[in-house]
């Protein structure tokens, strides 16, 4: 109850406890493929709270460009397309995973390497700004088709 | 006399059920009728001919450098199988044809493919009318779709796409179809699969299943 009447009075707090609500797993990058340098960053995020949280935009200062996709099977053929929004239900999680969800960064900034981190901010619908640092993998892990959470003794975020 | 019919049909069981597997070793999944030959240009720029892998088995994939979930996922998928395949890996070589004709160029693909190293893909390009004609073959579709809001500079779109892997024997016959969600254990269940039944047809006893079966 305290802390709930402290972090009302500190608005800087506020936003912390929020954000500390919503937790990001095994966030991972693979790494660019062609010198346009296009990446995607994958992530298991979770809700503990009682509200349910969506995340609504995404933005990165390590690319050009960064978007919410989701890849999809339409018509028989692979489509991936910006999605407004990723659900996160409440006392629940979401996976953001090959073939699913994603987060597109177009071309990145950075030269990397396996094991660098890649920044990205997720912005919640009700303002939060979420940081995430995303272990950037190579491309050939073999990870394509593995269950989720195979890859969690990788070496996570920071 | 009951005994004696139960005892010819578990002895007839048996015969069948070892003409069925032998038969099923032999031959392999059945042959489709999708596929073909085709010559596009490989990642040196040079024409490639599909025939020319004939006595390796062969894994077809229909992709874009850019494509950044569906594509990769899958190249790392066959990573895994490579490594799955063991000494089998020597005898499975990968093609994947690029439906991206514009951005994809030979060296593009060439710069690609290190990334997937285990794989040791044979990366093809082709103008559109050799890249369609191709697709047209296996029964692979695409589309170029454009981006909402990107700034012209990045001449930016996707290509939505098939994500089938087909599987070819040593023949270059069209034997299984993989569909995106197929898993590293099927992939390469249908490999060995393949591979075992040109093993034993090189075998001189396994060439004829008559006589074969007669022994039994």
């Amino acid at each position: 109850m305290k802390l709930f009447a402290f972090t009302l009075a500190f608005g800087a707090g506020a936003a912390l406890a929020q954000t500390s609500k919503l937790k990001v797993k095994d966030a991972w990058a693979r790494m660019p493929l062609v010198p346009q340098n296009n990446s995607a960053i994958y992530m298991v995020l979770e809700n503990p709270g009682t509200t349910a949280r969506s995340v609504v935009s995404v933005s990165t200062p390590d690319a050009d460009r960064a978007e919410l996709h989701e890849t999809k099977m339409e018509g028989g053929m692979m489509k991936m397309m910006p999605t407004k929004e990723v659900a996160v239900p409440a006392k629940g999680s979401v996976e953001l995973k090959e073939g699913g969800y994603h987060i597109m960064l177009f071309a990145v900034k950075k030269t990397l390497k396996p094991g660098d981190p890649l920044s990205v901010v997720l912005t919640l619908n009700d303002g939060t700004k979420v940081p995430v640092a995303a272990t950037v993998r190579a491309a050939d892990t073999g990870r394509g088709g593995m269950p989720s959470g195979s890859g969690s003794s990788m070496p996570g975020i920071k | 006399m009951r005994r004696r019919w139960f005892r010819s049909w578990a002895a007839c069981a048996v015969v069948l059920a070892a003409l069925a597997a032998a038969s099923c070793g032999r031959q392999g999944p059945p042959v489709l009728q999708v596929g073909g030959d085709f010559t596009l240009t490989d990642q040196d720029g040079k024409p490639f001919e599909l025939s020319s892998l004939h006595g390796k088995a062969v894994l077809i994939f229909f992709g874009y450098t850019q494509c950044p979930d569906a594509c990769p996922t899958t190249m790392s998928k066959l990573a895994t199988v490579y490594r799955e395949l063991g000494a089998d890996a020597a005898r499975v070589q990968t093609v994947y044809i690029s439906v991206d004709t514009k951005r994809d160029t030979p060296a593009v693909m060439k710069e690609y493919l290190t990334n997937f190293k285990s794989v040791n893909a044979i990366g093809l390009t082709g103008s559109v009318a050799d890249i369609d004609k191709v697709t047209a073959l296996y029964g692979a579709r695409y589309e170029i779709t454009p981006m909402p809001d990107m700034p012209a500079s990045h001449d930016m779109y996707t290509v939505a796409h098939t994500t089938a892997v087909y599987a070819l024997d040593l023949d270059g016959r069209t034997r299984l179809v993989f569909p995106y969600t197929a898993t590293v254990a099927e992939i390469a269940k249908g490999l060995h699969e393949i591979l075992d039944s040109e093993r034993a047809a090189a075998v001189p006893n396994h060439t004829d299943g008559g006589t074969t079966f007669a022994s039994l």
